[in-house]
């Protein structure tokens, strides 16, 4: 009841309801009652007076019992004291039927509003009786704070439980920190101030329980202004609800939702800016439901979202391509092919062959059920054209190799026939001249040798080029003795300036001609590129199981860039090419085949001091190797 | 060069080189034998299947027809023509390609080793 009366603080206007037909009397009960402060409202015994109950007096004063049992089964005035005054009612009936307190008429007027009085008191504390439990039962956390230094006046269990300590009846210093006072005395300030309600939602709420542990809750609250029954602001009436449960969850939920956008904006890059074409095909029917830039690059400008792979790409459609990305999509097994040939419309508009990588996986929603599949491709076509030119050139220079040594084979076979029969008949002609004749004949003999011992050079130099190991005819020979002749026979030609060094008894078991074709090839070596005149040597020494043969000239020496490949097919040194000597440019190379052959190997040694030194290390007797 | 008279030893020449076959059958008549020529494995196989027999087989190994090897394998499986010596000119022979024969000579042959290797193994002008 909003009352703007403000000057006197003891005065509390209550209002009576006065029931009576007699309007002499009611008048003169409103009179009295008036006088003494209350307000009053005068209804006759009839309906009229039921429509006034919803105006809630304090009090109803009746002379006749006959609305009695009504007013007392209306709700909103089931607690209202009711008075009787009456000189011929039933005084038990009355209380039967809900009277509280019984005056016979005539009253005097000093027991009325003494009765009055102590009804309307007696009342008022049994209604702030039903205040104090509601408000101490209730399910919310509630406080009343009072005073300049907002004391709680109450504070229920509930509240206590939140704050984890005990409110009612102490100061606020007495139940908060200065930090929490800080927080919370400018809300109370303001809406003891103001009048207006503070509403707060989801605020957070440091508190220390008794232990001092803090805990951080979330809580909503409202601060409504506590007035006394003047209408004057005395304090603060505050109800709080704890919904650190919900607002976690919320809060859980809203980072789960940030966290999955920051996830989705991650894929939406990585999709973006894959260096390969990238798509997501959704659903049963496949249709494209995503694709990068990379992807529409592929083959040629197309519409894709919102299509199936077949209305996209119809010049696949009969292929085995859809057929494929439907299994990835019923089976989950993840589909790889590399270099896959597809034949496809260009972007010129043309239907070429075009080569592709591929992966299709199947994409599976948070049920784990297949939601759509995941393609990755990259357009390879350039790279497997250009490997192919590349394939097709090794192949074609295979051809070209395997031919020029057939060739060579051939030749140096077939060449060898009619040296023979010419060799043949020359020797039949020494049979039968003498003369000038016989030395004719002999000179075509050895020019058809060395004739023969190019080509055998030759066929043996294209076998080691092929890889192949030179064959070896095996016997027991003094390597001095060999040395010795071929030095000899060498010396017809080159003049007397070959010496052989090494021991006399030493026997290797070699192949003979082998051995022979290696010591004439490095002996011709030297007198081609040594300094002439100078001495050639030819040096060997038995070291263990192995036997150290060397040829030594002096002169220039070979350069060291062409040491590396001097012993390649073909490959004379620089200085060889530049040089006035012609020759296969072979020798070398049989002279490693040869050393290779024997399970040996060959070195050179070559100082303008020192001069060029060609080592063999060959096993004394290969017998023995495999 | 041949006379009825006079015994000769006869050498089977298998070569398919005209001047080669003939060079070597030059040679072997101013050497004093009978000389029998074949210019592959078959027509060779031919004059063995008629008396007289030769004494030894002079044998190229590449020819067209019958090659050598092939040749050899059908001696060497034969018993009347087994015993009978063949020795192998050829710029291809090798210990293997040559199994069943006395021996090989690589081309351009000697004539003069020829001869040494024919005497070897006749009885008579040795």
């Amino acid at each position: 009841m909003e009352v703007s009366i403000s000057s006197i603080e003891a005065y509390i206007l209550r209002m009576i309801l006065v029931i009576d037909d007699n309007e002499v009397q009611s008048s003169s009960f409103k009179n009295l009652l008036e006088k003494n402060g209350y307000q009053v409202l005068v209804s006759k015994q009839s309906e009229e007076a039921l429509h006034l109950v919803g105006i809630n007096p304090d009090l109803i004063l009746l002379t006749s019992l006959t609305l009695c049992k009504r007013l007392r089964l209306e709700k909103s005035l089931s607690l209202i004291p009711i008075i009787l005054v009456s000189g011929s009612e039933d005084p038990l009936m009355a209380i039967d039927l809900g009277v509280d307190a019984y005056l016979p008429a005539p009253i005097d007027p000093k027991i009325l509003l003494s009765t009055i009085k102590s009804w309307i008191r007696v009342s008022k504390a049994q209604a702030n009786e039903n205040l104090y439990e509601f408000f101490m039962q209730a399910p919310i956390p509630m406080f009343i704070v009072e005073g300049n230094d907002y004391s709680f006046r109450l504070a229920n269990p509930n509240y206590e439980k939140l704050i984890g300590r005990r409110a009612s009846g102490k100061t606020l210093h007495e139940v908060f920190s200065q930090d929490e006072i800080a927080h919370i005395m400018p809300l109370f300030d303001s809406v003891s101030k103001t009048g207006t309600p503070h509403i707060g939602n989801e605020q957070p709420l440091l508190i220390k329980d008794e232990s001092g542990q803090s805990k951080n809750l979330w809580v909503d609250f409202g601060y409504h202004p506590f007035r006394d029954v003047a209408g004057r602001i005395k304090g603060v009436l505050a109800f709080v609800q704890d919904v650190t449960t919900q607002t976690n969850a919320k809060k859980l939920l809203e980072v789960a939702a940030l966290e999955l956008s920051t996830q989705t904006l991650k894929f939406e890059t990585i999709i973006k800016y894959a260096p390969a074409g990238i798509a997501v095909l959704k659903g049963h029917d496949l249709i494209f439901e995503q694709v990068n830039s990379k992807w529409r690059d592929l083959v040629s400008e197309r519409d894709y979202i919102g299509k199936s792979f077949s209305e996209v790409f119809p010049e696949l459609a009969d292929g085995p391509l859809p057929k494929i990305i439907r299994e990835v999509f019923l089976t989950g097994k993840t589909f790889v092919a590399n270099e896959m040939k597809l034949t496809v419309r260009t972007r010129a508009g043309t239907i070429e062959d075009q080569y592709f990588n591929f992966s299709y996986i199947q994409l599976t929603d948070a049920k784990k059920q297949p939601y759509g599949i995941f393609g990755h491709s990259v357009n390879v076509t350039a790279r497997v054209l250009s490997r192919n030119e590349v394939d097709q050139n090794v192949i074609e220079l295979e051809k070209e190799r395997d031919l020029r040594e057939k060739f060579v084979t051939t030749l140096t076979h077939d060449l060898r026939t009619p040296l023979t029969a010419a060799k043949m008949s020359a020797q039949i002609l020494t049979k039968t001249v003498e003369g000038n004749s016989l030395k004719f004949a002999n000179r075509i003999i050895k020019n058809m040798d060395r004739a023969d011992m190019m080509i055998r050079d030759l066929l043996d130099a294209s076998k080691i080029k092929a890889g192949e190991k030179v064959s070896m005819d095996l016997s027991q020979f003094m390597l001095h003795e060999l040395a010795t002749t071929t030095a000899e026979d060498l010396s017809i030609v080159h003049g007397n300036r070959f010496e052989v060094k090494g021991s006399a008894k030493l026997e290797v078991f070699w192949d003979l001609d082998v051995t022979r074709r290696i010591l004439e090839n490095l002996i011709t070596n030297a007198v081609k590129y040594g300094s002439p005149q100078t001495p050639i040597t030819i040096l060997f020494e038995q070291k263990q199981r192995f036997v150290e043969l060397s040829v030594h000239n002096l002169g220039k020496p070979i350069p060291f860039e062409d040491q590396a490949n001097l012993f390649d097919y073909y490959k004379r040194s620089e200085s060889a090419e530049r040089g006035v000597q012609k020759g296969w440019g072979i020798g070398l190379t049989l002279v490693r085949g040869f050393a290779d052959a024997m399970g040996g190997s060959v070195s050179v040694i070559s100082s303008p001091e020192q001069g060029t030194k060609f080592n063999l290390l060959i096993p004394i007797d290969l017998r023995t190797q495999t | 060069m041949n006379s009825p008279n006079i015994k000769y030893e006869t050498i089977l020449v298998v070569e398919d080189d005209y001047d080669i076959r003939e060079s070597i059958k030059d040679f072997l008549e101013i050497e004093k034998y009978s000389v029998l020529t074949a210019s592959n494995g078959e027509e060779a196989l031919e004059h063995l299947k008629h008396a007289p027999k030769p004494c030894f087989v002079l044998l190229d190994m590449m020819m067209p027809i019958m090659d050598g090897r092939a040749f050899l394998d059908i001696m060497m499986k034969d018993a009347v023509l087994a015993p009978i010596p063949v020795f192998v000119i050829s710029a291809v022979a090798t210990k293997e390609n040559t199994r069943g024969s006395v021996g090989f000579i690589k081309k351009p042959a000697d004539l003069d080793m020829i001869l040494k290797m024919i005497k070897s193994y006749t009885t008579s002008n040795g």
